[in-house]
């Protein structure tokens, strides 16, 4: 009987992954120093697990975020950082604001400090009409925005989860608003979930008609991302 | 002043952005794909950014922000069924004969024997092997027990072993094409 009979695959895995109690270490070693077929053993196992660390030590590089050549690494790692740190930021004001009893300094007043055009996307997955009330006016604030030459501002309000509610046919208490802001503003453009729609269907038996101004997308969460990638602000509540 | 403003949040927001490359390449292990590699990092930080206020001790960060992915690439294969979309895959092979040295191809064929594992057990071999996480650590990414993280890393060593056999590719340095026994 060889020892590698005493020693199990597990035990094995454990002790090259150092997982093992100094008690069964020790075990392993004395084994391993009788048994040569068991050296073998653990030195492939080692070995494989290296092979596996170096196949995946460098991927390919995400085709979103490839630098164009010439720029430095460090400068597209800081202006993704700059690029997550003010949605982030925007995100965490949208929250701050709706949850503060102070009159709060909307959204759109904050980027009346920027000169450029924005675009900014609101995400909304919460069935929360008083927040989702404050997002139409700051929206509106938004697209609204024509004295100081920034009319081109776009706004989009991408509805999933329970959020979805709230733009509902049926069940939304903004249907009027809806309407008459989809009718005055075309920067502005409301979508909500299909993936939400089948699956409120499937585990609620709950048929979600959109309003007729919202348009459909496949899935709220990756609309939401492309729209990041392509430098949308975002803004979740 | 809401958390926003704290020290806390604002460490929270550097290390989440500092997490992306390690995410990205165990994202692109267990799915092999770029864009979906992306998606799924992307996925992560955003939802990790919404939950910050859930995470009470940044020491657990790691195995949080990995647990957020598994669990949305878990999301992403329950939608996926039904709205499977083409576009999310890499249908040009890019490697050309000229371009594939050796080494490429051994790290090829070592990416082709993982993407033949299983879900299950490419997630913990990956977790284990790449990111170097403890076997209690990845228990509580995938929330699953020890003992399952044991016999599916040790079913998945076996089986990747097998599958490398099968590609001709011998760790002892038997592979003519291989070469493993290189010194820096």
């Amino acid at each position: 009987m060889t020892e590698m009979e005493h020693i199990t695959e597990e035990m094995l895995n454990a002790f090259i992954d150092q997982e093992l109690a100094d008690n069964d270490m020790m075990h392993v070693y004395l084994a391993m120093s009788k048994d040569p077929d068991l050296r073998d053993r653990v030195c492939e196992l080692r070995a494989n697990k290296e092979l596996l660390r170096a196949a995946y030590r460098q991927v390919p590089a995400p085709r979103k975020y490839q630098r164009p050549p010439g720029l430095l690494p460090r400068t597209a790692m800081a202006a993704g950082i700059m690029s997550l740190g003010v949605g982030a930021l925007l995100g965490w004001y949208a929250h701050s604001f709706s949850q503060s009893d102070n009159p709060p300094r909307t959204v759109a007043r904050a980027y009346q400090t920027f000169d450029s055009k924005v675009k900014v996307v609101f995400h909304v997955s919460r069935n929360d009409a008083a927040a989702f009330a404050q997002i139409l006016d700051e929206a509106e604030a938004l697209v609204a925005a024509e004295d100081d030459k920034r009319s081109n501002n776009s706004v989009r309000i991408v509805a999933n989860g329970d959020g979805l509610f709230l733009l509902s046919a049926k069940a939304s208490p903004f249907k009027d608003r809806i309407r008459i802001l989809s009718e005055k503003y075309n920067n502005l453009v409301f979508a909500g979930c299909s993936q939400t729609q089948k699956r409120l269907q499937r585990e609620r038996g709950l048929s979600v008609d959109l309003l007729p101004q919202v348009s459909t997308v496949n899935s709220g969460v990756f609309e939401v991302l492309r729209l990041q990638e392509a430098g949308w602000k975002y803004i979740p509540i | 002043m809401t958390l926003l403003h704290s020290r806390r949040q604002k460490e929270i927001r550097k290390r989440l952005e500092g997490m992306r490359p390690r995410l990205y390449r165990v994202a692109f292990a267990w799915t092999h794909n770029r864009s979906l590699a992306e998606d799924l990092t992307q996925d992560t930080l955003v939802k990790a950014l919404q939950a910050a206020r859930q995470l009470r001790e940044l020491e657990s960060l790691d195995a949080w922000l990995f647990r957020i992915m598994s669990n949305c690439r878990r999301d992403h294969f329950r939608n996926q069924v039904s709205t499977e979309n083409v576009d999310n895959y890499d249908l040009v092979d890019e490697r050309t004969p000229e371009t594939r040295s050796s080494e490429q191809q051994l790290i090829q064929k070592v990416r082709d024997s993982v993407e033949a594992l299983p879900e299950t057990h490419r997630q913990t071999l990956t977790l284990v092997d790449i990111e170097g996480f403890s076997y209690m650590e990845t228990a509580s990414i995938l929330e699953i027990p020890v003992g399952t993280v044991m016999s599916r890393l040790s079913r998945a060593r076996a089986r990747l072993r097998k599958l490398l056999a099968t590609q001709h590719v011998d760790v002892r340095g038997n592979d003519s094409n291989a070469r493993l026994r290189r010194i820096k």
